[in-house]
């Protein structure tokens, strides 16, 4: 079974379907998964992402997360627990003044035994490469260590999924690289599924999957190999191409042959040691 | 005469106090009328602070001249903020008048202008901006993000400023927003042949619009040199937490497996050129 479903769901934010934010979402996560969701300002990849722990209510159809439904009252705590959020401002998500206190807010929410909130704190601090701050002041670090310590804080609470809105948009490269790295390494290394919204196309690049939203409706839903085959048309919504993407497309233009999927910076030498080689060998 | 002379920059935070921080470092440099200047660097390399000197809004120590003013000097920074408009980060934070009109008038009102020259500065503003008339009399709290970015970057352009400083006018915007606040800058530079000075932290914006680019690292000023000049040296800027575009690595690999490309490569159409005259290259040899 499906670990975060959506079926048939639509949402305005005035309860007027005519000028919906959502329409008519069918999509399927799995446990594990990672998804990223792409989309210009405004395509409705924020409001989709917050119906996925229940912080909107789909006007019509539905969202269960790991079988419990958002609407349902009752298990709206419990699906919070399973699928935590980190947003894209990082100095509106620290709550506590000293780093671990903050990682320990969650935890102790719950009323969950001191003892295990210590091992829970060490042990999130551990993964997203903050202990050595856990004593620091939290409003002094960087950006990227503040988002850091927020997804430390959702780790306390043991979630099976993080979702993310644009969480290195506000951050220097060094900041997101270190953001990107600890989102690749929850997925691989602990199994949590992650759904990272962003415009930011090498960021998308890294997922499994990548789904793409334009004006409230799922327009692709592939691979990222697959997805960015379609330059023209990301273009034409008004998102950016990987620039290896883009020069296939533009050497194709020349009548070079070279295949259009190529996204990373290493597929892409390859690709270009291949056409250069090419010739070599004809002569 | 250069119209910006920076002599032996320097500034501290917190002086006198245990948090004591060197932000600036004996920084020199001249910048042209007309020249689009770009300034990157790693978060708290002193990018912000040096931003904030070209207005006055800091004292820093040291020499700063704005067209043979020297605007560290006591007295000498009155009107300097109506020469040089400074757009801050996140400027629609300090969206503050209840209609976007009052908003966008409170600079040219503060010149002194007369009614009929600020209604002439505003419609001007917005104008640029590509906002349309009707928002004018909206509070500016109700706009989108993308919006509220443009009706602060058209209060700074009410001043009509000689040198525009902006810093990371498109942080946090969507492709859409980026390129048309970028191309709004452009055409500024390019028709009013006003002097522009740009931080950010996506060398792309950098690449297709700059000239020239100030590189910030650790309060020390590491290079002020041509786009391809400072690309070509992608190892150090790594080493200094910097980007370099994705094609420029690209091409440096290639390079150091010793295929005949050049580096300092950073456009899709530098590239394919690149690409076609290594394979003639390779036909002939």
């Amino acid at each position: 079974m499906a670990f975060i479903k959506t079926e048939n769901l639509s949402f305005a934010y005035d309860d007027d379907l005519s000028h919906a934010a959502l329409k008519n979402i069918n999509i399927e996560i799995n446990e594990g998964e990672f998804v990223a969701i792409l989309g210009h300002n405004g395509s409705g990849k924020s409001t989709l992402a917050k119906h996925l722990n229940g912080i909107l209510l789909p006007t019509e159809g539905r969202v269960t997360v790991d079988g419990m439904d958002t609407a349902d009252d009752e298990a709206l705590i419990k699906i919070r627990r399973t699928a935590g959020m980190v947003f894209q401002n990082p100095d509106n998500q620290i709550v506590a003044s000293i780093v671990e206190e903050d990682v320990a807010f969650a935890p102790e929410n719950l009323g969950i035994d001191p003892l295990e909130i210590r091992k829970r704190v060490d042990e999130a601090l551990e993964t997203v490469g903050m202990t050595k701050y856990k004593n620091h002041s939290a409003h002094m670090l960087s950006g990227g260590q503040k988002q850091r310590v927020a997804i430390a804080g959702l780790l306390a609470m043991k979630p099976k999924c993080i979702i993310l809105d644009e969480p290195t948009a506000m951050l220097d490269p060094k900041g997101r690289k270190e953001v990107m790295k600890t989102i690749k390494k929850l997925n691989s290394e602990e199994n949590i599924t992650i759904v990272l919204i962003t415009h930011y196309m090498d960021e998308a690049a890294k997922a499994k999957r990548v789904i793409v939203m334009n004006k409230g409706e799922v327009m692709l839903d592939d691979t990222p190999h697959y997805v960015f085959q379609n330059a023209g048309l990301l273009k034409s919504i008004g998102l950016d191409v990987p620039q290896s993407t883009e020069l296939m497309f533009e050497l194709r233009k020349q009548d070079i042959k070279v295949p259009l999927a190529v996204i990373s910076d290493d597929e892409c030498v390859t690709v270009l040691k291949e056409i250069l080689e090419e010739d070599r060998v004809t002569d | 005469m250069s119209q910006i002379e920076v002599k032996n920059l320097s500034y501290k935070y917190g002086v006198g106090t245990p948090f004591e921080v060197t932000a600036l470092d004996n920084i020199s440099f001249s910048v042209e009328k007309g020249e689009f200047i770009g300034l990157i660097g790693h978060t708290g390399s002193g990018k912000s602070t040096l931003l904030q000197c070209f207005n006055g809004l800091l004292k820093p120590e040291g020499e700063l001249y704005i067209d043979g003013v020297n605007i560290c000097e006591k007295n000498n920074a009155k009107g300097i903020c109506f020469k040089v408009g400074l757009v801050f980060q996140y400027p629609e934070h300090q969206l503050f008048e209840d209609t976007v009109y009052k908003d966008i008038a409170f600079g040219p009102k503060n010149m002194g202008l007369s009614e009929g020259e600020i209604k002439d500065r505003v419609c001007e503003a917005l104008k640029f901006s590509g906002l349309s008339e009707e928002i004018l009399e909206k509070s500016p709290f109700e706009l989108s993000g993308g919006q509220k970015r443009r009706v602060a970057v058209a209060g700074v352009i009410a001043m009509r400023p000689e040198i525009l400083v902006l810093d990371e006018p498109a942080a946090g915007l969507d492709p859409i927003g980026r390129d048309s606040i970028l191309a709004n800058l452009r055409e500024y530079h390019k028709k009013e042949g006003k002097t522009v000075i740009l931080s950010s932290h996506n060398m792309d914006d950098i690449a297709r619009n700059c000239e020239k680019v100030l590189v910030m690292n650790s309060a020390r000023l590491e290079m002020f040199e041509t786009i391809s000049e400072v690309f070509k040296r992608s190892e150090r800027l790594k080493e200094i937490g910097l980007d370099v575009p994705m094609l420029t690595s690209v091409f440096e690999e290639l390079l150091k497996e010793g295929y005949p490309v050049n580096s300092g490569i950073y456009t899709v159409e530098q590239a394919v050129n690149e690409i076609i005259a290594a394979k003639d290259g390779g036909k002939n040899a």
